[in-house]
């Protein structure tokens, strides 16, 4: 892979993060962890299950606060910090929204007028190949496409890092493979992903806990 | 880097919302307005009615002309979904800050729990007398009061399934909000409300044909001295009884059921299968339930637009910039520090409480004596034999049938509804045949008066059972014939314990609502005659009559205390159990 630029997009400092049990012993599941990702890579995180890289990963999302350590996104261009966005292993679509719908979500969230929305949006299910499927339900498409529609939406925010929790893993070998190269397809136009994924690497398997 | 879809199975075309829906008005756009209309017309109609002054309810009382039985009909209906009206704002404000407040929840959750257990019928006296100090000489005071009683009568469950929802909502979907930086408003149209619909739906349906029996119950009022009978069918079916008036009675009965269709196809099927795309589910199930209204409404062009029109301001809220909640917190939540005001705070409920108790004492002690309230105590257990015994009983007929019903799709596709029409009949419509039965047959109004405490809830087991068995994995039950397994052991192995957690929802219904059935099924009356059986329903019942708001008082503490003390051993065990051992997910 080459390296274009290297510039830091976010810096993880010394995270630590405990689970706090009621009751029981409370669960070390970071401890001391200094992760920093750059402009234009892709990182794969390796480890056992319950070795902590979704905790990682979400931490990187503001979804959950480090017990102790800091997550830093650097200025990088004219002041703007980078921009996350995540693509779930389970999909977490909304089942009462349409593909469309479903997509529109994060960019209805930052208040972007409707017109502009929808464009952005369609131009998303298309890239992503969904095209067609617009006013479908998730629960009438297959697993493949729901994480498409999940890719999508991910996607059509710009985000500048992309995060992805196992994406692959709720699918069949044969599906997931054509997604990743579709996907790796589309990160030569220089989106960056960081994602957990074991399959991906297999020879990395053995050591290569993060934790 | 194109994106095809290769291997990703069929390619099927989706064109719903995009596809430009034809010019011009259809006939499902007349039909749409005329119904509209039809539906505006009475409403009008109805509360005009209403807000007159009580001289004018006293010189046109309420009569038995068949002509004014349908004007009748439509202003009970209306009550009821003023009610319903009232009870969705309780539960999305209370229900709402309960999930969303810590100090809040510590208050609502414990109160609607034990209102939800509490007798509504024997809060009338109160709620009467206070509403008609609010709007003196005012019908509006006396039809808030039925409101209110039919509104205690609904709103408890549907806020806490509400609650209940947003407390589960799916953690990946939260992520996503989270992640996106939902602000709170979209948060709640977007994933809490949604997430919450089937499970609200469901509870108006239940609430809506508990209510009936309220609105009977509620609309000819005798507090002391003072008799009020708001028009109505419940009026209407009190005053038949009073002239011993058979063929009115069954006029009542028809013009209940007509009713009953009515809602249920005009109001409640169309939500139903709206509401259906909202069940969180991630396949397509394979039965939809339909309705003719709503796929009306879905062929206009003017109901959709009309719905646009009151998306705007819903929309309006959304564009304001609510406070999202911070992305990345920079204080971590100390335990301790939470700790110590939850403890003020419920310190500071407590307090409350128990002044509230000693001030209850001192009211009910100016007129009680210890031995008193030892006897009403003892009749509480009376009317807790009745309860225990019906339940036992019908649970003993209905479980076998329902198991049957629910194995066989055709007919509990059949039966289901008709179950549930019974459950939403008012029983207490019924209870002038039994009387005359009883009377005509000279047998002991303190046996033979209880099964109608049961008349109108027993139908809750049937359809719970019903729901139960026909979700019955259907490998368990092929695995269950491949061994051979029949009689006594698929009983005790397949079929109870499938069905054990609906029964157990279906039984508690029916308990809490025959103990609120006992107030107006242990004392009945037919004309003249007057039949009583031991209870402490009938004791209520009786205080009511004479405005002796004491030993009324007392006869809903003592209730309320038996049907929590019951949910609390016997109940939410064997609820807990069931979710424990015998969910199939």
């Amino acid at each position: 892979m080459v390296v274009i630029e290297s510039r830091n997009l976010v810096e993880v400092q010394k995270v630590r993060q405990v689970y706090g049990k009621s009751g029981g012993p409370d669960l070390l599941v970071l401890d001391d962890v200094d992760l920093t990702l750059k402009e234009n890579e892709i990182v794969g995180l390796l480890g056992r299950s319950g070795s902590g890289k979704s905790t990682l990963l979400r931490s990187i999302a503001g979804l959950v606060t480090p017990t102790q350590g800091v997550i830093e996104f650097p200025k990088i261009e004219d002041g703007q910090r980078a921009t996350v966005s995540m693509v779930f292993q389970t999909f977490a679509l909304f089942p009462w929204l349409t593909v469309l719908q479903n997509v529109e979500v994060g960019l209805e969230a930052k208040n972007v007028p409707p017109t502009d929305r929808r464009k952005r949006a369609l131009a998303a299910i298309d890239l992503i190949g969904l095209d067609g499927f617009e006013s479908a339900y998730p629960k009438e498409l297959s697993g493949g496409m729901r994480q498409r529609v999940g890719l999508a939406r991910a996607l059509v925010v710009d985000p500048d890092i992309l995060l992805m929790d196992e994406p692959f893993s709720a699918l069949d070998v044969l599906t997931a493979e054509t997604l990743r190269t579709d996907l790796l397809d589309l990160w030569s136009e220089g989106r960056m992903p960081i994602q957990i994924d074991p399959d991906r690497h297999p020879q990395y398997r053995r050591g290569g806990a993060d934790v | 880097m194109v994106f095809h879809s290769r291997s990703d199975g069929k390619h099927r075309h989706f064109d719903r919302s995009l596809a430009p829906r034809l010019a011009g008005p259809s006939w499902a756009d007349l039909a749409a307005i005329a119904l509209l209309l039809v539906i505006a017309l009475l409403v009008i109609v109805g509360v005009g009615q209403m807000r007159q002054p009580l001289t004018a309810l006293n010189a046109a009382p309420v009569d038995l002309q068949l002509l004014h039985l349908p004007e009748y009909a439509l202003l009970s209906t209306l009550r009821m979904f003023g009610a319903l009206a009232a009870s969705l704002i309780f539960t999305l404000t209370v229900a709402t800050l309960a999930a969303k407040s810590r100090k809040a929840e510590l208050i609502i959750v414990p109160a609607l729990d034990i209102l939800q257990s509490v007798p509504v019928l024997g809060f009338l006296t109160f709620t009467v007398m206070f509403f008609m100090n609010l709007f003196p000489g005012r019908q509006l005071g006396v039809e808030c009061a039925a409101i209110f009683a039919i509104f205690t009568s609904q709103a408890w469950n549907m806020a806490f399934s509400f609650y209940q929802s947003l407390r589960t909502v799916p953690k990946d979907l939260d992520e996503v909000s989270r992640q996106f930086g939902f602000s709170s408003w979209r948060r709640f149209v977007r994933l809490e409300l949604p997430f919450a619909m089937p499970g609200l739906v469901w509870n108006a349906m239940m609430s809506m044909s508990g209510g009936w029996f309220f609105v009977v119950a509620s609309e000819a009022i005798a507090v002391g001295n003072t008799t009020i009978a708001l028009p109505g069918i419940g009026s209407w079916l009190a005053l038949a009884i009073e002239r011993k008036d058979f063929g009115a009675v069954a006029w009542a009965v028809f013009a209940m059921a007509v009713v009953i269709v009515l809602y249920d196809q005009l109001i409640f099927r169309p939500i139903v299968a709206w509401a259906d795309k909202f069940r969180f589910e991630q396949t397509a199930s394979r039965e939809r339930p339909r309705s003719w209204v709503y796929d009306l409404a879905r062929r206009t062009r003017l109901l959709p637009s009309i719905i646009e029109l009151l998306l705007v301001a819903g929309r309006a809220l959304s564009a304001l910039s609510w406070s999202a909640p911070p992305r990345r917190q920079t204080l971590h939540p100390n335990k301790h520090i939470i700790r110590v005001p939850d403890g003020l705070w419920i310190g500071f409920i407590a307090v409350v409480c128990f002044g509230a108790s000693l001030w209850l004492l001192r009211f009910i002690s100016t007129s009680l004596t210890a031995a008193d309230i030892i006897s009403i105590v003892g009749l509480g257990f009376a009317t807790l034999v009745r309860v225990a015994v019906l339940i036992a009983i019908a649970s003993i007929i209905w479980v076998p049938i329902g198991v049957w019903i629910g194995l066989r799709p055709t007919w509990s596709e059949r039966l289901q509804p008709v179950a549930q029409f019974l459950a939403a009949f008012p029983a207490n419509v019924l209870f002038p045949f039994a009387v005359v039965i009883i009377i005509g047959l000279r047998l002991d109004p303190n046996i033979w008066l209880s099964p109608l405490m049961i008349l109108g809830t027993q139908w809750y087991i049937l359809f719970n059972v019903i729901a139960g068995a026909s979700a019955l994995p259907n490998d368990l039950r092929e695995a269950a014939r491949t061994f051979n397994m029949r009689g006594l052991q698929w009983w005790r192995q397949v079929a109870l314990p499938g069905i054990f957690p609906y029964f157990v929802t279906g039984a508690l219904t029916a308990s809490g609502g025959s103990w609120n059935a006992s107030i107006v099924a242990e004392s009945v009356s037919w004309g003249d005659k007057r039949l009583q059986a031991t209870g402490l329903g009938s004791f209520i019942a009786d205080a009511t009559a004479a405005g002796d708001l004491p030993r009324v008082a007392v006869g809903i503490v003592v209730m309320s205390a038996f049907v929590v003390t019951l949910n609390r051993t016997l109940w939410r065990p064997l609820y807990r159990y069931a979710e424990r051992r015998l969910r199939f997910d």
